[in-house]
């Protein structure tokens, strides 16, 4: 550190530049924390529901009492049956019971948001994953099965809205009619002139290369 | 502007089945009716092949529909007839503008159906690329977003930048869009001699460009404001219903990331800020694309200061044959959540592979928010969604 | 509030300062970039090296290998061993996801540094590399083994290559 008076003449040493130059960036900083903090603030004062920038009140308690409360949530708040599976994140239940009432909303259910629908073609019956996310790292997933050829199966877009394009999707790939949707059209194929689902195991595409035969 | 009980008829309208006349019963004031418009598919400012519907009020939108499908090329059918390791060149195509990400997912789902342990210096590399792609992708969003508004320098800057980190790209991967880079087990090759120097360089020039080039050239310019403060707007209630991931959930003040939250990979060992913004409309989602960039750069810094030594491919065997069950990998690309289930029967080629992609489900939004903003209004709102045609449609 | 103006002046101020910058932009046909070692450019067979075990036709993702095999003995060795007497890729469909270069076990087909494919003919673009010319957009066929027909019944339409543990050597 070089005596202060050398600072005054107008002469400035290459570390005592440094060291203004650091402090002047500690500065800017803290003045964008004091911007942050004024942001959180307002956010703070927003009316009620809106605790820290969410809408809706998040989940409290550790990962794995949240999970357990979801599970008991689907189990009994909503009249399901009681999981079969009792690992951790599964819950294997039967279609028709995976919606209640209309007016049931994602509070109810504990969980905020709807990952995706899954449909598995299982030849003969089909295999739907829901997964469902609580955006603070906990996740759950809803296994049902559908037997028959052209099966039917409660929507949930009563409770996630989101539903409606996954449906939209799961319709269009396989056929899987969804029950109290609002809209249920194709998603991707054209609407008319087309009578296949694409992802069906028995729609066969003309561009596979069997081995077969081959050593 | 349409009256409040205007908004949420039209609200309601928006999801009737498309290719429908002109309703009769919504008529303006001087009992005229509306005109059904097409945009698309083949629109110059259009992301890509995307056909809305829209019914018009004089220049107001009261109906929008969302068409798609044009650029379907069913990659879950793909995926289901090809071995797990010739998957990954397909699903870089899904997602043409942060190409890594995708990669990124389909091979963490197939690594929990393995049950494979990765090396840590395969996961550091995987999380730099991965910060790479998301400068790559939003960079070029924002000078999207400028070019629909008029402005015509802003993506010459941008695209610059995006050679620049493509220069780095191909003398690493090889290729300069498609990468096929992030494998299962691994990386396909270290980082080549030299290079993560260049990384340091680039990164440090950027951070400086960033200023200068964007921030000062874009913010407080008065017809960006004009044409993007308080439209699109929406609420956090709103955005949470939707399912929206990502910056358009974010810009709402919404904090979710699935790097926080749902931590993989090397982002465990990261220190970084998840980005929001309290106003949820266009020019707040510009803010959250700039905030993230600066993250990269942050967390990309931290990865290049301690690059663990050692392997960067796990011993998995010649043949990848997981056992049977399912896999899910998520990841955050640079438009929200990316989910991928891959389900398997045990045999060389996966059983089923879903995409949960975050853009289809963030085009929801369309016809929720675009009903009651005028027409040009609907090329910022794209901004806000930044969605890609190919990941859209899969 | 901004002033009015203003925010035009500083992107002009912007433009201005990369006015007298360094150029970064190429013409490109004149003058081509060094490209970097590890670069995926076209395919190319080294067909002296090829032991025709098929694994980059069954990885491809596109199919746009094809090949035909056929058991010779090239190498004088007096026993008869698997001969690609056809190899085709058809650039037209090939992603150079560099797949079948891993996957190739004495690496006989690698990455050029030639970039640039293009032709009139789709036809042009699928490169023979064996002696005898591949359908690209046929599905490979096994070498059937010439059985005698049987008598008195008609010959089955498709015939069956029967396995014998000979044919998973090598």
């Amino acid at each position: 550190m070089p005596p202060a008076s050398q600072t005054d003449v107008g002469w400035i040493p290459k570390e005592v530049k440094k060291k203004l130059k650091e402090q002047k960036k500690a500065e800017q900083a803290a003045a964008e924390a004091d911007v942050q903090k004024k942001r959180l603030t307002r956010r703070a004062r927003r009316p009620e529901g809106y605790g820290l920038g969410w809408p809706l009140t998040l989940p409290e308690g550790d990962l794995q009492t949240r999970l357990k409360r979801y599970l008991e949530g689907f189990a009994t708040g909503m009249g399901w049956r009681s999981p079969r599976s009792r690992e951790p994140g599964t819950d294997r239940d039967r279609a028709e019971d995976l919606t209640g009432g209309a007016d049931d909303r994602a509070e109810r259910l504990g969980v905020l948001h709807l990952s995706f629908i899954t449909v598995v073609d299982r030849v003969g019956s089909f295999e739907l994953t829901y997964e469902l996310l609580d955006l603070r790292g906990g996740q759950v997933r809803v296994k049902t099965k559908v037997e028959g050829e052209e099966p039917v199966i409660d929507s949930v877009t009563g409770i996630y809205p989101t539903a409606n394009w996954h449906e939209r999707e799961a319709y269009d790939m396989f056929g899987v009619a969804f029950k109290g949707h609002p809209d249920l059209r194709r998603l991707y194929m054209w609407q008319d002139h087309f009578d296949h689902h694409p992802l069906l195991k028995s729609f066969e595409i003309s561009t596979k290369r069997t081995f077969e035969n081959l050593r | 502007m349409l009256s409040e009980e205007r908004r949420i008829e039209s609200a309601a309208l928006s999801g009737r089945a498309a290719g429908r006349l002109a309703n009769p019963d919504v008529r303006d004031e001087f009992g005229l009716e509306t005109l059904d418009m097409s945009m698309g598919p083949q629109h110059p400012a259009m992301h890509g092949l995307l056909r809305l519907i829209l019914e018009l009020d004089g220049e107001t939108v009261v109906r929008c529909d969302t068409v798609m499908g044009y650029l379907h090329r069913s990659k879950e059918k793909i995926s289901e007839n090809r071995m797990y390791p010739a998957v990954i060149p397909i699903t870089d195509r899904i997602d043409y503008m942060n190409n890594i990400a995708m990669e990124y997912g389909y091979v963490l789902a197939v690594e929990k159906l393995l049950d494979a342990e990765i090396p840590p210096r395969a996961d550091a590399i995987r999380a730099l690329m991965n910060e790479f792609g998301r400068i790559m992708s939003h960079i070029p969003s924002i000078g999207f977003l400028m070019l629909e508004l008029g402005a015509f320098t802003p993506i010459l800057y941008a695209f610059r930048e995006r050679e620049r980190i493509q220069n780095i790209f191909e003398a690493v991967t090889g290729a300069r869009m498609m990468f096929h880079y992030i494998r299962i087990g691994g990386v396909k090759a270290d980082l080549p001699e030299g290079i993560p120097e260049q990384m340091w360089n680039y990164i440090e020039g950027l951070e400086q460009r960033l200023q200068p080039d964007f921030v000062d050239l874009i913010e407080g310019n008065e017809i960006f404001i004009a044409r993007t403060r308080g439209i699109g707007k929406m609420t956090q209630e709103k955005a949470v219903e939707m399912g929206l991931t990502g910056v358009p959930l974010r810009c709402t003040g919404a904090e979710f990331d699935v790097r926080k939250h749902y931590p993989y990979g090397w982002y465990k060992n990261l220190d970084f800020d998840v980005i929001t913004d309290t106003e949820g409309d266009v020019e707040a989602s510009y803010r959250v694309r700039i905030g993230e960039v600066k993250q990269s750069i942050r967390m990309i810094k931290q990865i290049l200061e301690d690059l663990p030594e050692g392997e960067v491919m796990a011993d998995l065997g010649r043949r990848i044959r997981p056992a049977e069950g399912d896999g899910i990998g998520r990841v955050e690309s640079a438009r929200g959540e990316y989910a991928v289930h891959v389900v398997s029967d045990g045999s060389d080629t996966p059983y089923r592979v879903h995409y949960r992609t975050p853009c289809t489900v963030n085009m929801q939004l369309l016809q929720e928010i675009v009903p009651g903003h005028y027409l040009p209004d609907i090329m910022p709102i794209m901004g806000l969604i930044d969605p890609v045609s190919g990941a859209w449609d899969k | 509030m901004p002033q009015l103006g203003q925010g035009i002046l500083k992107g002009m101020g912007v433009t201005l300062g990369h006015l007298f910058g360094k150029k970064i932009t190429r013409a490109y046909p004149e003058y081509k970039r060094d490209l970097p070692e590890r670069s995926r450019g076209l395919l190319t067979v080294d067909m002296d090296r090829c032991i025709a075990c098929l694994q980059c036709m069954r990885i491809c993702p596109d199919h746009c290998i094809s090949i035909e095999q056929e058991k010779r003995d090239a190498d004088g060795s007096g026993k008869a061993k698997p001969y690609a007497v056809g190899f085709v890729i058809d650039d037209s469909r090939c992603m150079y996801c560099s797949l079948c270069v891993e996957v190739c076990p004495v690496n006989c087909i690698y990455h050029t540094e030639e970039f640039e494919a293009q032709a009139y003919n789709r036809l042009e673009l699928a490169r023979q590399f064996g002696e005898r010319p591949v359908d690209p957009t046929v599905d490979p066929k096994p070498a059937v083994k010439k059985k005698k027909k049987p008598t008195g019944k008609k010959a089955p339409k498709t015939v069956e290559r029967p396995r014998t543990g000979e044919d998973e050597v090598a």
